[in-house]
């Protein structure tokens, strides 16, 4: 330490001007503001262990002061606190060979973290692992490339959202989580699966958020509603849009397919789907529907079929054009009638009915 | 160590300090810039009811985590336009502590940002009546001993989460947007007057009826939210002021699915799951149309009173049993598997 600095430090409690002067002098203007304004921990002073370059142990406020690389054999920062957040601060964790984690809960389960506003790249396994944590707040994030995006555990509320590239899932989460205002795009498995519910309903939220190239996997109790899915030729079993929900509600939501060879289903749904508002262009099937389901008020565009259920629901009030069968009902479906436009006037008042032309 | 490392570490150690420089450095203008720099709560002085008291409008930090004491709040807010930036840190309460933020008389405009509010005896926010004109963003209140955020008129509370608390989330005449509030034991989102909740997910909570939303004295609206094990309650309403219950999912309830004993509105939601009603509606003056109600008990739909059930689906309930109408319901008529081609549109379809 050189002698000017100690004789700041001894000065620093009778002449606090003086010190102060003396540090904005030395100081950039922009390091001096978040110097005096900013308390938070940076990541990068934090030491490490066996299995990551930093540790957090204690609950607070960290953030990121410059990108991270990864180190091969160790995840990027473990979190073995509750109520920690981690502000990547517009920095990168950058993965790399043989690198594990980019942020991890170590498998032991955290409550309260909270991930924002930075990217995350290439990491050998997940880049955010979190399945044993519950209730965090994952905002502004983007992840790409790495093996898996997102494993979050149950209680989730992710927000403003990207993952693109990875090789396994973008996301993964259990129940009660919340997607809204992001996008998943060219994720070898789902763009979101939902994993891991114990019983009943998983309750998932997922709103204004598009999937392009990976669908999405669902369980019990789920909404869907102002989604775009489009050109969804690879995972889950190829060309599911929107698969494997039971008690969904999908509203206003449009499904673009690429070629039927591979867009199997728009929306290929167990049981009781409320479905109504949205568009399908293109499937080998637009909905493919258990019983207990209502379909109703959808518009079907040069699908092969349309409308496929295998009995017990309620079909009312569709349009199909241009595709090769508009409906295929069995006898145990409840469907209003099918009115050939053919381009003439509609001839029949009854509201329940559907359209084909 | 480079020399301005260094000046980093000796200017965070005189912060942490208590010295007359720490408190002059706190309050300071930036240089190069036209705006005072924030001022550091716990810098400020507390009084026998808080921690620390914010008297004066303006910006605040927090410089480190905040630890409560016994019979104190942790900040109480006694000035209007107050913004608090909590810097990602964690305001920690203890069981005989009060609220972790009070928000006292005249305290409107508060902005509350980005941080954790968790294990206070009172409330994580406690708005006291105050909390008008509030906007709080990216709170996660948890484990707290009261409801975990409380706003008023014309406030918003966005990205926020309330976990574990008594109530989750209190908004009279306020919006709701885009948050979480689950596993809290009395109610989720309890919403009053003209509030709404919009984009907001609630699972598990509890009081035995698993009201994950209760919209009360009218006028208040529940829009593409989730409830999952939980139910949604609609009472103390008026004719001239009606709740909304709109394309969202009730699932899983312990009770019934939808209870309404008041006027409203009910379109478009997916009711599922539920040990007894999907909707069970005790008074006239409600609308209720657009339905899907599946797999729950008998009398799925549950209706009393002068109102309109028109154009619902009910399938898979317990013993077959989809309507109950008593007391001078204007339904539409029934429709069994086969009948859908009536040209009765305003049927409700029927199939098992």
């Amino acid at each position: 330490m050189s002698n000017a600095i100690r004789s700041l430090i001894r000065r620093a409690p009778t002449q606090p001007a003086l010190v102060l002067l003396a540090v904005e002098a030395l100081v950039a203007p922009t390091s001096a503001q978040w110097i005096l304004e900013d308390a938070r921990t940076e990541i990068g002073s934090l030491g490490g262990g066996p299995t990551a370059q930093h540790v957090i142990t204690r609950p607070g406020s960290y953030v990121l002061r410059q990108n991270l690389v990864g180190v091969s054999g160790k995840s990027g920062i473990l979190v073995m606190a509750d109520h920690v957040t981690i502000d990547l601060n517009g920095y990168r964790l950058e993965g790399g060979s043989g690198t594990v984690h980019g942020i991890t809960d170590g498998g032991t389960g955290v409550v309260n973290v909270a991930v924002m506003n930075g990217s995350l790249v290439d990491w050998g396994q997940d880049a955010l692992a979190l399945s044993n944590s519950q209730f965090g707040l994952i905002d502004d994030l983007v992840i790409t490339e790495s093996n898996q995006g997102m494993n979050l555990g149950s209680d989730f509320l992710v927000h403003d959202y990207s993952v693109r590239l990875c090789l396994t899932d973008g996301i993964r989460a259990g129940q009660g989580s919340s997607f809204l205002d992001g996008s998943c795009k060219g994720n070898v498995g789902h763009g979101i699966q939902i994993l891991n519910v114990p019983s009943g309903q998983s309750g998932t939220l997922i709103a204004d958020s598009s999937f392009v190239e990976n669908g999405v996997s669902l369980t019990n109790g789920s909404l869907i509603v102002r989604c775009d899915f489009e050109h969804n030729d690879t995972n889950p079993t190829p060309g599911q849009a929107l698969c494997q929900g039971s008690r969904m509600l999908v509203i206003d939501s449009g499904f673009r397919a690429e070629t039927f060879s591979y867009d199997s289903y728009g929306i290929s749904s167990n049981n009781s789907c409320l479905a109504f508002g949205n568009e399908f262009h293109g499937f080998l099937t637009g909905i493919l529907t258990g019983n207990r389901s209502w379909i109703r008020d959808n518009r079907f565009v040069a699908c092969q079929t349309s409308i496929q259920s295998i009995g017990g629901s309620l079909i009312t009030g569709n349009t199909s054009i241009s595709s090769a069968n508009h409906y295929q009902f069995t006898g145990t479906d409840s469907y209003g009638e099918v009115l050939n436009v053919g381009g003439s006037f509609l001839n029949d008042s009854n509201p329940w009915a559907n359209l084909k032309f | 160590m480079k020399i301005q490392q260094l000046l980093q570490l000796f200017a965070f150690a005189l912060l942490a300090s208590n010295t007359p420089f720490a408190q002059f450095i706190s309050q300071r203008v930036v240089p190069g810039t036209e705006t005072p720099a924030r001022t550091a709560v716990q810098r400020l002085a507390g009084s026998s009811q808080a921690l620390h008291v914010i008297d004066e409008p303006g910006s605040y930090l927090l410089l480190g985590n905040l630890q409560g004491v016994s019979g104190k709040h942790g900040i109480l807010v006694n000035a209007p336009n107050v913004t608090i930036d909590l810097m990602g840190f964690v305001l920690s309460g203890t069981a005989d502590s009060n609220s972790g933020i009070a928000v006292g008389n005249g305290a409107s405009g508060l902005v509350l940002k980005n941080g954790t509010i968790t294990g206070w005896g009172g409330s994580g926010v406690e708005s006291m009546g105050n909390a008008v004109q509030a906007r709080l963003e990216r709170i996660r209140a948890i484990d707290n001993g009261g409801t975990g955020l409380a706003v008023e008129a014309g406030s918003s509370v966005e990205l926020c989460l309330s976990v574990r608390n008594v109530n989750g989330i209190f908004a009279r005449e306020a919006r709701v947007e885009a948050s979480l509030a689950s596993e809290n034991s009395s109610r989720g989102v309890w919403l009053v007057g003209s509030a709404s909740a919009r984009r907001t997910m609630c699972r598990d909570t509890g009081d035995g009826y698993g009201r994950a939303f209760l919209l009360k004295e009218g006028g208040s609206s529940v829009t593409e939210c989730v409830a999952a094990h939980g139910n949604v309650r609609i009472e103390s309403g008026t004719t001239q002021r009606v709740a909304r219950l709109s394309r969202s999912v009730i699932s899983g309830s312990p009770s019934s699915g939808v209870q309404v004993t008041s006027s409203s509105l009910i379109e478009d939601n997916l009711s599922t799951g539920h040990t007894f009603h999907t909707f069970h509606v005790t008074t006239g003056g409600h609308h209720i149309e657009g339905n899907l109600s599946t797999n729950s008990g008998p009398d799925a739909f549950s209706v009393y009173g002068q109102g309109v059930v028109i154009r619902n689906a009910s399938v898979g309930n317990a013993q077959n049993d989809n309507w109950d109408f008593t007391g001078g319901v204007a339904a539409g008529s029934f429709l069994s598997a086969g009948e859908i081609t009536s040209s009765n549109g305003y049927g409700h379809p029927l199939h098992y």
